[in-house]
């Protein structure tokens, strides 16, 4: 009997996946390029990279990452999660020449990387909230505070 | 609806004289001839200026004429002006006169129109009531001292109020339906139709003065279609409120709202009827049961005396014992419902919201990505095309690892996840609130329930250790607390059937105005504004296919009924390489707006103003049939004014055989007058 119903002949189809925004290579690389755009020479470290990355995957890390920067949140609350997806996206922008590499561990925009950032920034409908947080924090995002802060190293 | 030009009076007063023109036109077609720069202009445009007209061809509040009549008249030798001025006898379709006077240069106000509301240049002798009008000021076109308040009387013409850009209503002014009957010589034969102003600051302008001048039903039939909608805007917000109140209602009573719309509807009332419900244990009942009960339980009590404290002790006693019992179950009901049932509802809730408020963020960013995308293959970046910068082979449009990867949804496509989800979720939401609402009320009136129940234990216990001959506190407090119950209940009942009266107000007047709605034609024209237009159009055509239009075929070209412009196989006309085509293009379509007049009442007022119409050196046989179609104006009686410099044999030529009033001047029009 059971046979029978097993006789039907079964057809799979693939169906695409979604996906999280954030892992667009498209969106995280030009959130990439606006991080770096509002570093000093606009270069920055990995492990700078990586903070601001992770606080700027959701408006929940925006909002720890402005609290540890105002000493509301001991830096041990937070994991710093170094995510395979930036090192992607560091890839892509590398091959695609946005972006190049400078010394061992630091990063910096090429004109082709500056020049589409600015374009970002002038375009006042996309990403606002994430120019919003990065115009903000700007100040507060120096290489030596992002250690002693997230890593408490260099005090 | 009419308007005749009938005599043109300038004065110029210089230190050697007086000096000007008058000249008298008759029905029909009126050809004004003089050579060039002697002055055919300047009457041209002195009519306008007379008619405080000169907003149409400038926002400047300067006088639009020359020289000659401003500062200095020339005639070989130079006369300073002194004063100068122009008068101007109007006729309208009653054949009533009327005459006006502005002053040009002098110490006149020259926003002051004086009118004679009589033949004041044709008959002298007659005395004519004289009053003083204002033009070219604020609301000269609304209050009752402004000179186009008067004008637009005179010509019998009701003026329909139209939007204005900034959101405001003005009156369709009366420089926004001259362009398309006094065609200026520079700047008049450049557009088609003719050139408005938009200084003013209406909206659709050319649109409007076309509509007003052929008497189309179209603006009252879209200003009353919008009209409707504003209502049916407001009938709903009336509506939203009403059932606000009574949602506030229900809660002050314990209640929910059952079967009221949340949305305006034209079934009322509702096929169940709407109610108040409240719980009772796990069923719920409508207010008004309720109440019934109550009442009979009133009744009941009342029929009897109140018991004494002696006769009752046993009674009292079993009671307490009873009710103590059911106040502990009681708690425990109400602990669950208010802690389990209510709480897991607003514990969902939340993270509806929280679900929402994510999928939201995920939608912004994927329209974020999708601009950025755009951007990123204006620039040359790879990724933003789909494949890898380094080796150039087509990746997949994500950030986790590429091999082994599952095939992800396109930007496009995950939008449209979302979306779906976003929807999902909003239904969601709004069922969950409204299970939230049913839990508050059952949870309030469990609330109460227990409370009553414990003063009812007071009370009982009062009763057992007070005076045996006393009455008894508890039933004395039973027939108070119910009485209370009912009277906030009744209350309640009159202002919820209150609140449904004017909910089936509201909903009579959603089905009329629905109705109405549903009676405007499908489009804005009514069938007898298509007729007109299909007038306009044959005369359109006709006319260009008798003037030799070159660049394209008269049958290709139609009028818009959305615009009333004349398009070009359903595109706006470009006559790039024929500008003689555009001019023969303004003759036709201005003269269709008169021919239309002989067939339908609009409010035309048959008179055309054409100052030099001969541009671009349009062939002069094509000139020729324009002005012999002109000339059927004097059987007609309608009038048409042309300025031109043709010599006199040429235009004796082109229109031989034809009845038309020919005014020639061989040298300047403005001269000493005896």
């Amino acid at each position: 009997m059971a046979r029978e119903y097993f006789a039907v002949k079964f057809t799979f189809s693939r169906r695409p996946a979604p996906l999280p925004p954030d892992l667009r290579p498209m969106w995280r690389v030009s959130i990439l390029l606006l991080i770096l755009q509002h570093c000093r020479s606009h270069r920055s470290s990995l492990q700078r990279l990586h903070v601001l990355n992770w606080a700027m995957r959701s408006i929940e890390g925006q909002q720890e990452f402005k609290d540890l920067l105002a000493g509301q949140l001991s830096p041990s609350d937070i994991i710093v999660r170094y995510e395979p997806a930036l090192i992607q996206a560091i890839d892509f922008a590398l091959g695609g020449i946005l972006v190049r590499r400078v010394g061992g561990d630091k990063l910096e925009l090429t004109e082709k990387g500056a020049k589409l950032a600015v374009k970002l920034m002038e375009d006042q409908w996309t990403l606002s909230p994430e120019k919003a947080f990065l115009q903000e924090v700007r100040p507060q995002i120096a290489e030596n505070r992002i250690r002693q802060i997230v890593y408490r190293r260099g005090e | 609806m009419a308007l005749r030009i009938r005599v043109l009076q300038i004065r110029i007063e210089t230190p050697d004289g007086r000096y000007g023109t008058q000249i008298v036109f008759e029905n029909g077609l009126c050809i004004l001839r003089a050579p060039n720069t002697s002055g055919k202009s300047t009457c041209l445009q002195a009519m306008v200026y007379a008619l405080g007209l000169e907003g149409m061809l400038s926002a400047s509040h300067e006088v639009p004429l020359p020289q000659a009549v401003t500062d200095a008249l020339d005639d070989g030798t130079s006369h300073i002006v002194l004063e100068s001025s122009v008068l101007l006898e109007i006729e309208n379709h009653e054949g009533l006169r009327m005459t006006v006077k502005r002053s040009i240069k002098g110490p006149g106000d020259r926003r002051l129109i004086t009118v004679w509301e009589g033949p004041a240049l044709s008959d002298p002798s007659e005395s004519i009531r004289q009053q003083d009008y204002y033009v070219r000021i604020g609301r000269a076109a609304t209050s009752a001292a402004g000179f186009h308040t008067k004008l637009a009387q005179f010509l019998g013409w009701t003026l329909p109020i139209v939007a204005k850009y900034d959101g405001g209503e003005a009156p369709l002014y009366l420089e926004c339906i001259f362009p398309l009957i006094f065609v200026e010589q520079k700047k008049g034969w450049t557009v088609l139709p003719a050139r408005f102003p938009q200084y003013l600051g209406l909206r659709d302008v050319a649109k409007r003065g076309v509509e007003f001048l052929l008497a189309l039903d179209a603006y009252r039939i879209s200003f009353t279609r919008q009209q409707l909608r504003e209502q049916l805007t407001s009938i709903r917000a009336s509506w939203k409120a009403h059932v606000e109140q009574l949602s506030d209602l229900a809660s002050s009573v314990n209640a929910v709202v059952q079967n009221v719309p949340l949305e305006p509807t034209a079934a009322w009332p509702p096929t169940i009827a709407p109610s108040l419900q409240v719980p009772t244990g796990q069923s719920w009942v409508p207010v008004a049961t309720v109440l019934v009960r109550r009442r009979e339980t009133l009744n009941e009590l009342m029929t009897e005396s109140l018991p004494r404290i002696a006769d009752i002790a046993a009674q009292t006693e079993a009671e307490l014992e009873a009710l103590q019992n059911t106040l502990a179950e009681q708690e425990f009901v109400l602990q669950r419902a208010a802690f389990d049932d209510l709480q897991t509802e607003q514990n969902q809730s939340e993270s509806i919201v929280q679900r929402l408020a994510a999928l939201n963020d995920d939608l912004r960013r994927y329209q974020d990505t999708k601009r950025l995308l755009d951007f990123g293959s204006q620039h040359a970046v790879e990724i933003a095309t789909g494949f890898c910068p380094t080796c150039h082979q087509s990746i997949a449009d994500s950030l986790l690892p590429q091999d082994g990867l599952q095939q992800v949804m396109t930007v496009e496509e995950n939008i449209a996840f979302i979306k779906a989800q976003i929807e999902v979720f909003s239904a969601m939401q709004t069922e969950n609130l409204r299970l939230v609402n049913a839990r508050v009320a059952q949870v309030e009136a469990l609330r109460t329930e227990v409370s009553d129940i414990r003063e009812r234990i007071r009370n009982l216990r009062a009763t057992l250790v007070a005076d045996a001959r006393l009455p008894s506190i508890a039933a004395l407090q039973e027939r108070i607390a119910l009485e209370q119950q009912i009277q906030s209940g009744e209350r309640a009942l009159d202002t919820f059937d209150t609140l449904l009266l004017r909910l089936g107000e509201a909903s009579e007047l959603w089905r009329q105005v629905q109705a109405e709605l549903a009676s405007l034609p499908e489009g804005d024209l009514s069938p007898n504004d298509q007729e007109k237009l299909s007038v306009l159009q044959d005369s359109f055509r006709d006319q260009l296919r008798e003037y030799g239009l070159s660049s394209t075929s008269p049958t290709a070209l139609s009028i818009s009924h959305d615009t009333y412009k004349p398009i070009h196989e359903g595109f706006d006309i470009e006559f790039n390489n024929s500008a003689s085509d555009l001019i023969r293009t303004i003759w036709a379509y201005l003269t269709g707006l008169v021919e239309v007049l002989r067939l339908f009442a609009t409010n035309h007022p048959g008179l055309l103003i054409l100052d030099e119409p001969r541009q671009q050196s349009t062939a002069r046989e094509s000139f020729g049939t324009f002005l012999r179609r002109l000339a059927r104006a004097r059987k007609l009686n309608e009038q048409v004014i042309v300025a031109t410099s043709e010599e006199s044999p040429i235009l004796e030529g082109l229109l031989s055989g034809e009845t038309f009033q020919y005014i020639n001047f061989d040298g300047k029009i403005l001269s000493r007058l005896s």
